[in-house]
């Protein structure tokens, strides 16, 4: 009697779990991924700057210093006179040229976090360096 | 005569595309996403447009618009922000003790006097380096 050899028969790869997971590793990176880009603005180290800010930088740096007030919707006054924000970097480079070489900024109230940080960003491109937030 | 059967041959599964596609949606979220901590959804960080762009906040301080001070969605105040940041940080990464700089991340429509006020009160708490948290846009 010939009996023929059992041939286990193959099983299909079941795509079902493997789909599962993929779903759900999708969903993970879905709700967790941030697309916004973000930056950070370094507020300085502990220094006696943010103390008297006036007196510190003018005799670390023997140069003269800007002050930049901001006042309420961020209208900004370099050393009591108004400029424009998009001129602002080019009116500090100027005083530097005049020897100015710290720069403190004060802001008013009613001005907000925002307006700050669009003044600070732009004083880190200018030519003085030595820039403080006076409190 | 008889035919032999013809094998029914295993028809091709239709979700194939769809698990395609879903390969795709999976790589390209791991590729452009950004893991982050959850910010609150009432603080807006302030945009920047000059600053490089840096890391996502993956721990920070808040300070919701009206000068409140949140640290792991706890109300605290402005003083105890080292401390607290400190223990926390020695309580889950060994590598950043003390010496990693606190992120703050303020609501962009909060007074800056209240702001740099605050700073203060952190700085005299004993933190050393605070970083301003914002977010790259292109127009303010």
């Amino acid at each position: 009697m010939h009996i023929a050899p059992v041939r286990s028969p193959r099983k299909k790869l079941s795509m079902t779990p493997l789909v599962d997971v993929i779903f759900l590793l999708l969903m993970f990176f879905m709700l967790s991924s941030t697309f916004s880009k973000y930056a950070s603005l370094e507020l300085g180290r502990t220094t006696d700057v943010n103390e008297s800010p006036a007196q510190t930088s003018t005799s670390q740096t023997g140069g003269k210093a800007v002050f930049v007030t901001i006042s309420p919707q961020g209208k900004v006054q370099v050393n009591g006179t108004p400029v424009v924000l998009s001129a602002l970097v080019s009116k500090l480079n100027a005083l530097h040229e005049a020897g100015a070489r710290a720069i403190i900024i004060v802001p008013k109230r009613g001005a907000n976090v925002q307006n700050l940080v669009s003044v600070v960003e732009r004083t880190r491109t200018s030519r003085i360096k030595v820039v403080s937030i006076a409190n | 005569m008889q035919l032999a059967k013809r094998k029914k041959k295993p028809k091709a599964d239709a979700s194939l595309p769809l698990i395609n596609i879903v390969f795709l949606l999976l790589l390209f979220f791991l590729v452009a996403g950004q893991v982050s901590e959850k910010l609150r959804d009432d603080i807006e960080p302030p945009l920047s447009t000059l600053l490089e762009k840096g890391q996502p906040p993956q721990k920070g301080v808040f300070i919701s618009s009206t000068g409140d001070v949140f640290f792991n969605s706890i109300r605290i105040s402005a003083i105890d922000v080292a401390t607290m940041s400190r223990a926390d940080a020695g309580a889950t990464k060994a590598r950043c003790l003390a010496k990693c700089p606190i992120r703050i991340i303020a609501d962009h429509r909060l007074e800056a006097v209240t702001l740099t006020k605050l700073l203060k009160k952190i700085r005299q708490g004993g933190a050393k380096d605070l970083m301003l948290v914002t977010v790259k846009g292109t127009k303010q």
